[in-house]
């Protein structure tokens, strides 16, 4: 690993529709994410219990905020609220890339704590995540699920509008939870679902929902940690630099699987770019020169190898706004030349199931592929020439070259396993 | 290659499994008793990495309470030379990175309810093939305690689900 010397100058965090001047606000339970309180808060706070955001995340009504302690809000995350329309997020939970949680139509947004809302998810309207509980369901009592703690995951895109989710629960990639709708405990919306009615939310065999099992709590648990820990490396990365959590820069490194602070390259040229608008964090290995990546790519993109092993990413043809890259340490992320990405489009690495006899694939995107928006690579191997209709998810799959995936089509483990519903 | 199934053991048996992930029983306490036991950060790592010794998934119907459940299987062994180890610890790795927690597993295997539901048709159910998709965002690594605390290096990283 490459061993980066902290570098740059930087703009300040987003923090719009507040005036109030530079205190640190905080009751010790709740931190209010004000212009002083950005991106650590609270700014004076251990960074063992710290929250940080990134400075690219978008704050509305900051006042009307309260971030729990250990909670981590990634890059272009936005987070809206009103005097009438107030937000609290719970300690360890976090906010991912691209996330929204929008209070503005509705009466306030309450998340719990220890709640997963993963990239491009949204939260909005009336809403309440991992707040509520109830009795488990008595086949996951009779399946012995440890919840260990009480956690809910939101994947990739998925949207909870003016709804209820309650603790130990999910909501899958591209899966809706619909107005005035409660998700019990125990149960997961299936990916791409719109769950409509409180009976579809708790009886799976309406098709749209399945049982929390032990390996979905075990992950969510893995996740958290992994979370909480950026919380922390981040906080100590800008208490050391304040200036290294801006633009095209290093990630935190501190961890024992990733000790090193390692710059971006681009065209072979590492190099801290801090006043790019975009974030490009850590060992990530692009083709394009800085100028012309900078020429061919949309705003709000997050490319965060905090984690993982070296993204290597080939010429871009076109990558629309709202684009991210994340990756399962130890796995590589290749994606190769004039790929056109679309707008939120989400390309996540992390290595498939292994079969005997067949080798451990990594995710890899082949040359000329076309990624629709809202799109989502998790696990895969696609094919040169392929394409991927918008809001469709492959998971898990080896894609051959020239393949079409319709819009709104999940793929899972190869099988087509139904469309996206709203 | 000599898969390690275990017999079916449907409620009791898997909160066992979830406890030998978690190397706790139950409570917080023992979590937290056992975690201190895991070998410190800074301990000496030597020697080969143990390798995965088998993998199988496993679906169960229990016909006559009419559900069904998918169990996950992996079972490592040390290189020659490194029969002796002590204990066996496990890390998670997930779609979002490597949690830095270290946990304790009761024996050189990991056991994993990756799939549950009712009825007597698993293959039906489309919450099987989307808990097992699920599933793999889930991977773990092992590796050996020695006596003197002394460490192997981690294992090959093996997604829940894999079968070999």
């Amino acid at each position: 690993m490459r061993r980066a010397l902290l570098t740059g100058s930087a703009a300040t965090a987003v923090v719009v529709g507040t005036l109030t001047p530079a205190l640190a606000e905080s009751d010790g339970r709740r931190c209010s994410p004000t212009r002083g309180n950005v991106p650590v808060c609270s700014t004076d706070g251990s960074a063992a219990t710290a929250t940080f955001l990134d400075p690219t995340a978008t704050v509305s009504g900051a006042r009307h905020i309260g971030l729990g302690a250990r909670t981590y809000v990634g890059p272009f995350a936005e987070l809206f609220a009103t005097r009438h329309a107030p937000i609290t997020i719970g300690p360890g939970s976090n906010a991912q890339d691209n996330v929204t949680v929008d209070a503005r139509g509705g009466e306030g947004i309450e998340v719990g704590d220890e709640v997963i809302l993963a990239h491009g998810s949204s939260v909005l309207g009336t809403a309440s995540v991992g707040i509520e509980s109830r009795p488990l369901p008595q086949a996951v009592v009779d399946a012995g699920v440890d919840t260990k703690g009480d956690s809910v995951f939101l994947s990739f895109g998925a949207q909870v509008d003016g709804a209820t989710v309650e603790v130990n629960s999910g909501v899958s990639a591209l899966a809706r939870v619909a107005p005035g709708v409660t998700l019990p405990s125990g149960f997961l919306v299936l990916p791409g679902k719109n769950v409509t009615t409180d009976a579809e939310a708790g009886d799976p065999a309406l098709g749209k929902v399945r049982y929390l099992n032990q390996g979905d709590v075990d992950f969510n648990e893995g996740v958290l940690h992994v979370n909480e820990s950026l919380a922390r490396e981040y906080t100590e990365l800008y208490r050391e630099d304040p200036e290294a959590v801006h633009g095209a820069n290093v990630d935190p490194g501190g961890s024992d699987v990733n000790p090193d602070r390692d710059l971006p390259s681009f065209a072979g040229q590492e190099q801290a770019e801090p006043d790019f608008r975009n974030r490009v964090i850590g060992d990530v290995d692009l083709a394009d020169t800085y100028a012309r990546f900078a020429e061919r790519t949309g705003e709000r993109i997050a490319i965060r190898a905090d984690e993982g092993e070296p993204f290597v990413i080939g010429s871009v043809d076109e990558m629309g706004d709202d684009v991210v890259f994340h990756a399962l340490e130890h796995t590589d992320l290749h994606v190769g030349d004039d790929v056109r990405y679309g707008a939120g489009a989400i390309v996540h690495g992390g290595g498939r199931v292994v079969v005997e006899g067949q080798p451990d694939e990594q995710t890899v995107v082949g040359d000329d592929v076309t990624l629709g928006d809202e799109s989502v690579v998790f696990r895969s191997t696609i094919g040169n020439d392929a394409t991927i209709g918008e809001r469709s998810a492959v998971v898990g799959t080896e894609l051959p070259a020239g393949t079409v995936v319709p819009p709104d089509t999940i793929v899972l483990n190869g099988q087509v396993f139904g469309s996206v519903e709203w | 290659m000599t898969p390690l199934l275990r017999p079916v053991r449907p409620a009791a048996a898997l909160l066992a499994l979830a406890a030998g992930l978690t190397g706790c029983s139950s409570g917080g306490e023992a979590e937290t008793a056992l975690d201190a036991a895991a070998a410190p950060f800074s301990a000496t790592v030597a020697g080969p990495a143990p390798v995965l010794a088998s993998a199988t998934t496993t679906d169960d119907v229990d016909t006559a309470a009419g559900t069904w459940s998918t169990t996950w299987v992996a079972c490592f062994e040390p290189l020659p030379g490194e029969e002796d180890l002590e204990r066996w610890e496990v890390r998670t790795l997930t779609s979002e990175g490597t949690s830095p927690q270290i946990e304790q597993l009761d024996d050189e295997c990991i056991e994993l309810q990756v799939a549950h539901g009712v009825g007597t048709t698993p293959e039906d159910d489309p919450g099987r093939l989307a808990a097992l998709s699920d599933a793999a965002r889930l991977a773990y690594q092992v590796r050996g305690v020695r006596a003197d605390g002394s460490v192997t290096p981690w294992s090959e990283t093996v997604a829940a689900g894999s079968v070999g």
